[in-house]
């Protein structure tokens, strides 16, 4: 365990500007595909890299709390993403896995390009949030971080239908949320029960998307 | 010693296992959930400034708990706050009784109760924030649990993302809180404790629905089994109501926001959104959700005013929902579950289908005058105070409330009529487009008035049964003293079973519940002082 808190304080040192190319990237990633076989591992990354970036302000084995939930709740949304793809299969609708390995490519442009303009007002929005309202506190690098991922987490609960896909912009809030606090006020009590909330909001997320995927029996 | 508030946490959760495990036995899930409360409800019933002797050790009801810089302590208010609460939860678990809720509302339910009560004890109150929305993440389940449809997620959903966006606010307004604490410019922490109480403004907005659009009112009253959307609005309703009286208590800051005209605007349009909507409904579970809009206007106006009343208003009306509310929604459940559906077009003539249906209708009925405020009901005693607190500033709002208020007793109206009406005969009609043309002429010659003494065609067999069912039968005169005869006996049969029932449920509803709740508010009341 000693071994991974000191990898995490010596990545947690590597220069500012690619962490936060990558989380962009990450949080865009995550925005321009809606398919849990692409979004899920782009969300444990993002996970790490949010790590890492606590990992600048509070103790390593604090931020550590955050990757170990981030991997749990990703385990579990893709486990239960599976299930309910298996039932989808089973009423030979369409699944992620095919969905990959047979693009549409007539739809696709219109959709990505629709989402990659709505996604390029956001990030402006949210440079322009971090230049026009700063959050108070000394470490200004994790502001622009914090307001990317809670501008794109609200962009994708706005912008889709599916529980699964809500659940990973609501956990993309949460993470911006505890980002800009820990920037402001680092807790560890705070930290700890920001943790459990995202597993507890995981395990939710996970029972809603199960049920999403389940059949029409009336109504 | 031990502290009360372990009792508190802890009863619920250690009983939210058994009621998991015996999910399949109704009677013993709801036994064990009543019984959990009823002991919290005891426990909190004893002496708050002195220690009382338990079977092995001390108790202190005021003795906090405290760790990382945690506190978790019953105050005097969180005492009667927490009794109301716990009575109310026993009311709503007794009444899920007799209908199907969904696995998760009994377990899933201590377990809110519990969390929801650290959230009211707990103190950084970021920490409340926290605990909300973990306790939102459970709520959705319960909202999820009854699996009718593949849309059935959105209630759900908004509910959870609605009380996930409260989080940034309770953690803006905790740093602003500390900030304005640490600063000795009285001016600068004046200015950053006005950005908390906004901040911790917004942030009860959101937990509370407070806004007319996008809120969860609608689709969770759409998704969820009925008396999970009375329990969401019951108790987390209640428990957010209270911790709000409970950091104005604490918090002179806090008190910036009471009569702040931006408040009383949200009061305003929920309650206004509400009564535009709710006499227009054409479902019941629609109906809720705009009568929830006024409720939710009415209480966030009761929280922003500053006298004793208002603190009543808000514990009666945790109190009076329950009771109107669960009437409703009980039977509501039980028309639901038969008829898949609650529109008043689906439901139409559903009193008159058996008696278990003309309870239900009458529990709608008995809810709906409640919830609406109307004379002679426990929500009466809590629209009148709420009107009157009101009309103390703003007498125009007063009369949009009752306005608005009229406007949900006629969504009622509306509903019950539906159930008593009698349902559109249409059967001989397709009878009569199903069957071959020569049997059709025949069939429709049978709508037609027919005298008695008139003998039926001669057919085959299958024909004249087809025929007797679209005509009325005919009783000879002297066997018709008789027929209805055995029909009162019938009919008065199940009357004298349930009439005591009846009778007891009406004391309650109007005798003893509002004397015993009233009390409760008032001692409530009491104990704060923010408005002297």
């Amino acid at each position: 365990m000693n071994d991974v808190i000191a990898l995490i304080e010596q990545l947690s040192r590597l220069a500012i500007t690619p962490l936060l190319i990558s989380l962009v990237a990450s949080a865009a990633g995550i925005v321009l595909m809606r398919n849990w076989r692409l979004t899920l591992p782009i969300l444990i990354v993002q996970y790490v890299l949010v790590g890492l970036l606590m990992a600048r302000s509070i103790q390593p084995s604090l931020a550590l709390i955050k990757l170990i939930s981030g991997a749990l709740v990703s385990f579990a949304l893709s486990i239960a993403a599976q299930r309910a793809d298996d039932m989808r299969a089973q009423r030979g609708e369409s699944v992620a896995v095919e969905r990959i390995r047979k693009v549409a490519w007539r739809s696709v442009p219109a959709q990505v390009l629709l989402r990659a303009v709505a996604l390029l007002l956001v990030l402006t929005a949210a440079f322009g949030a971090t230049t026009r309202f700063p959050l108070p506190g000394s470490a200004r690098e994790l502001h622009f971080a914090c307001y990317v991922l809670i501008a794109c987490g609200l962009f994708i609960i706005a912008t889709t239908p599916e529980a699964l896909n809500i659940g990973v912009g609501i956990l993309m809030f949460i993470s911006g949320v505890e980002l800009g606090y820990i920037a402001v006020s680092a807790n560890l009590g705070i930290s700890v029960m920001i943790g459990l909330l995202s597993l507890i909001v995981g395990i939710a997320i996970a029972y809603l998307t199960l049920s999403d995927s389940e059949p029409i029996l009336s109504g | 010693m031990i502290s009360g508030s372990i009792f508190v946490l802890l009863l619920p959760l250690l009983a939210a296992a058994p009621a998991y495990i015996f999910r399949q036995r109704r009677g013993l899930e709801v036994l064990l959930g009543t019984l959990a409360c009823g002991l919290v409800f005891g426990i909190l019933l004893l002496p708050y400034d002195r220690s009382n002797n338990l079977l092995v050790s001390t108790l202190d009801l005021s003795r906090p708990i405290e760790f990382l810089g945690i506190s978790i302590r019953i105050r005097p208010y969180d005492q009667i706050a927490l009794s109301i609460i716990f009575l109310c939860a026993i009311v709503l678990f007794l009444l899920s009784w007799r209908t199907s809720q969904g696995w998760s509302f009994i377990p899933l339910g201590l377990c809110v109760l519990s969390i929801m009560s650290a959230g009211l004890m707990i103190r950084p109150f970021a920490f409340s924030g926290l605990l909300f929305v973990i306790a939102a993440a459970l709520i959705s389940i319960m909202i999820q649990a009854e699996h009718v449809g593949e849309r059935s997620t959105h209630g759900a959903m908004r509910y959870l993302t609605l009380s996930t966006l409260a989080l940034p606010a309770f953690l803006g307004a905790s740093y602003y809180f500390n900030q304005g604490n640490a600063n000795s410019n009285p001016e600068t922490a004046a200015a950053l404790l006005d950005n908390a109480s906004i901040f911790l403004g917004t942030g009860f907005v959101l937990l509370l629905g407070a806004f007319p659009l996008f809120t969860w009112t609608h689709l969770v009253a759409n998704d969820a089994p009925p008396i999970t959307t009375a329990f969401i609005a019951v108790i987390a309703g209640g428990i957010a109501s209270f911790l709000y009286l409970s950091l104005k208590q604490e918090f002179v800051w806090l008190r910036n926001l009471d009569g702040n005209s931006y408040v009383s605007m949200v009061g305003l349009i929920m309650i206004a959104t509400g009564g535009l909507l709710a006499w227009a409904q054409r479902s019941f579970s629609r109906l809720i959700a705009s009568a929830l809009s006024v409720d939710i206007g009415a209480n966030w106006l009761m929280l922003g005013q500053h006298v004793h009343q208002s603190v009543e208003a808000v514990a009666l009306n945790v109190v009076s929902l329950t009771l109107s509310l669960g009437a409703v929604a009980i039977g509501l459940a039980i028309l639901r579950g038969k008829a898949r559906d609650d529109s008043y077009a689906a439901l139409t003539g559903a009193a008159r289908t058996g008696n278990n249906e003309r309870l239900a209708a009458m529990a709608i009925c008995v809810g709906g005058i409640s919830l609406s405020g109307m004379p002679g009901s426990i929500g009466f005693v809590t629209r009148w105070v709420q009107a009157r607190t009101i009309a103390i500033t703003d007498v125009e709002l007063a009369v949009g409330l009752l306005l608005a208020l009229a406007s949900v007793g006629i969504g009622f109206l509306r509903g019950v009529a539906a159930l008593i009406s009698e349902k559109p005969v249409t059967a001989a009609t397709n009878l009569a487009t199903d069957l071959p043309a020569s049997l059709a002429s025949e069939s429709n010659m049978l709508n037609a008035p027919m005298p008695t003494d008139v003998a039926l065609p001669q057919t085959d067999e299958a024909q004249t049964d087809l025929m007797l069912e679209a005509q009325p039968a005919t009783i000879p005169t002297n066997q018709l003293a008789d027929v209805l005869a055995h029909d009162i006996a019938e009919r008065i049969a199940p009357l004298a079973i349930s009439l005591p029932a009846l009778v007891s449920i009406a004391i309650f509803y109007f005798g003893l519940s509002p004397v015993l709740f009233t009390n409760l508010s008032a001692s409530l009341s009491r104990l704060f002082s923010f408005y002297r």
